[in-house]
């Protein structure tokens, strides 16, 4: 008897446990989808990039018309060039931030003063930041903007995209024999680059050995003497077109491999210094050419 | 003429404060933001506006502009209390190695330390007082007897600081170093308020002191001998007014980077155009300063449309220019 209480006891409780779990099951579905009104509702409609590469991952996810104004050298897509520039890397122009009323500032934390943007977010603008550091960052960084700018999907797809596009160079580059590579950020002065630099993060994807993945810095200035020791079979440059000719600078050094071959690979600058999917656009670019001396 | 001096002296002087009261109103209306000299009325006045402009006059362009009439009187005023105590025409604010302490201590707590165990401001000031310090442990045995020692000093405390500089940034992550160096170039991009309260009693207080120690100034200007014969404690005074815009400079630092050529100059122009006593030499230059800095900044604000140019850039080239003119008519 006490046992069969028990048990009558107990289908109470579990029908109890039941229609709860429908009812908030539904209270949990409904907030579901007023979050998804209301967050399409609240999407920011006038958005401030301070960053080149911020500005093209914007347009990337799709969000271009919603940008008011962008930072200097936001050159790409073409569209952004018609925006007015708000700042540069070394201040804001605060005042003009203001006057045009932005209800988000997607700030570049690496890059941008911080001391402004702390003014700005005084001033009651909402900051958000965006600080890309590897390669597959880009691929979350499109996620997130596409979450701040209530276009999620189109971001989630941007995202995908990339991430398969670099997963697919390096399961086909980085198994490949190895080659070794001088790249040249510049020759006046000389200065090429290493560790967490996107350039040497591009190498290392495509399987390449950088002849200087020792050194202590991201952009370390080697002298010509260790290049010659180092003996690279390939030199990469990214200069923009029309600069003087850095394989002259070269010629006068055929002890080095690359400069015997004259295996030079020139890159678009900005391409390879701005986080965003044309960067590993350019690192299909690099990988494909370093395949030809390998 | 000694009396035509002593007329006029106030009439220039009033001249220079109408100067500094219209260009304070003809700055406020400079811009990216389009202001009218009404809407300043309007807005200085109390008077309802629209809330965008109070905002950019009351907490942008206001302390900003106050900063730079600070910053112009204070470097100004420093530059010339030390060239009549040194007796050395080449004598500025940054004497004794101050901006290159500052470009340390900002070097080192942007790069080295950039999760802000201090602010950028505090490395600066202390950043100069480590370069005052070693200044001063070089010199303290001679009781600053030999003015030129004390310069040469700071030279040398000047060199080794920025060569550690130097060598930090050398290793700096690419931006920081760039935010760096346009620091070194001086901005007052970053003054609000709180610059104000920092800048404004120091500079009072540099000029009150001076203008209360104004005999002895005077007589300093002759030779340590004859200001001694006067009853000037020569060697007290040019310690204490050496320390005392040591200070002063070192506030302005912090706040505003470096910026080259006022406290150099503007006490020279003022000699010119005022009198060499203390007493014009001192009110001069800080009026003049702070014109000359407010219209620097006016130009730095606004040749570029939405870009700053570095201070120290625009106070070299424009000084400079008028200097070498002033000196060519000078000479002729």
């Amino acid at each position: 008897m006490a046992a069969l209480r028990y048990f009558a006891h107990l289908r109470c409780l579990f029908s109890l446990l039941y229609t709860g779990s429908l009812y908030s099951g539904a209270i949990l579905i409904c907030g579901l989808l007023l979050g998804q009104v209301y967050a399409a509702e609240a999407a920011p409609q006038r958005v401030i990039s301070l960053a080149p590469h911020i500005t093209e991952l914007v347009y990337a996810v799709g969000a271009g018309d919603k940008l008011i104004a962008v930072s200097d050298y936001s050159d790409y897509p073409e569209a952004a060039q018609r925006l007015p520039r708000v700042n540069s890397f070394a201040a804001l122009n605060i005042e003009a931030i203001l006057a045009l009323k932005p209800d988000l500032v997607l700030a570049w934390r690496s890059g941008n003063p911080p001391h402004d943007l702390a003014r700005l977010r005084d001033f009651g603008i909402r900051v958000e930041y965006s600080d890309p550091k590897t390669l597959d960052d880009i691929a979350d960084e499109l996620t997130q903007i596409g979450q701040w700018l209530g276009h999620a999907t189109q971001g989630a797809d941007a995202a995908m995209r990339t991430q398969q596009h670099l997963q697919a160079l390096r399961a086909n580059y980085q198994q490949q024999k190895s080659v070794k590579v001088f790249y040249a950020m510049s020759t006046e002065p000389l200065s090429t680059v290493a560790n967490q630099a996107w350039p040497a993060q591009l190498l290392r994807g495509c399987g390449a050995e950088n002849i200087f993945a020792d050194a202590q810095n991201d952009y370390p200035q080697p002298q010509v003497e260790q290049i010659l020791v180092r003996q690279p079979d390939v030199i990469v440059h990214a200069s923009k077109r029309g600069s003087a000719d850095p394989m002259l600078f070269w010629q006068r050094y055929p002890s080095i491999p690359a400069v015997r071959k004259q295996a030079f690979i020139t890159l678009e600058p900005d391409w390879v210094y701005r986080p965003t999917p044309r960067m590993i656009a350019a690192m299909q670019q690099l990988c494909e050419q370093l395949a030809l001396y390998r | 003429m000694k009396t035509a001096h002593v007329i006029h002296l106030p009439v220039k002087l009033m001249l220079l404060v109408f100067l500094l009261v219209i260009s304070v109103l003809l700055s406020l209306t400079i811009g990216s933001v389009d202001v009218s000299i009404t809407q300043v009325f309007q807005v200085l006045s109390g008077q309802v506006s629209e809330p965008l402009i109070d905002t950019i006059i009351w907490q942008i362009r206001l302390p900003r502009l106050i900063t730079a009439i600070f910053v112009g009187a204070g470097l100004s005023l420093a530059g010339a209390v030390l060239q009549n105590v040194s007796r050395n025409p080449l004598a500025d604010p940054y004497l004794f190695g101050l901006m290159a302490g500052a470009g340390l201590g900002a070097t080192l707590v942007s790069i080295v330390f950039p999760d802000h165990v201090i602010s950028l401001a505090l490395a600066a000031f202390l950043g100069a007082l480590l370069a005052v310090a070693l200044v001063f442990m070089a010199c303290v045995g001679s009781g600053f007897r030999k003015m030129e020692m004390t310069l040469l000093a700071g030279v040398a405390v000047s060199f080794m600081l920025s060569a550690i500089s130097s060598f930090i940034l050398y290793f700096a992550e690419p931006f920081a170093a760039n935010r760096v160096i346009f620091w070194l170039m001086g901005s007052l991009s970053r003054t609000d308020w709180t610059s104000v309260g920092l800048i404004a009693p120091a500079v009072f207080v540099l000029l009150l002191v001076a203008l209360a120690v104004r005999r002895q100034l005077d007589a300093i200007l002759l030779s340590d001998e004859s200001a001694r014969s006067l009853g000037v404690n020569v060697q007290r005074l040019r310690l204490v007014l050496l320390l005392l815009t040591a200070l002063v400079t070192a506030c302005i630092v912090a706040q505003c980077g470096g910026i080259a050529f006022v406290g150099l100059m503007v006490p020279h122009m003022v000699r010119y155009f005022m009198g060499v006593t203390a007493v014009p030499l001192l009110l001069g230059s800080a009026l003049f300063g702070a014109i000359f800095m407010l219209w620097v900044d006016n130009l730095a604000r606004s040749v570029l449309s939405m870009q700053e140019v570095p201070l120290g850039v625009i106070t070299s080239v424009i000084g400079s220019i008028f200097f070498l003119l002033m000196l060519r008519r000078q000479l002729r």
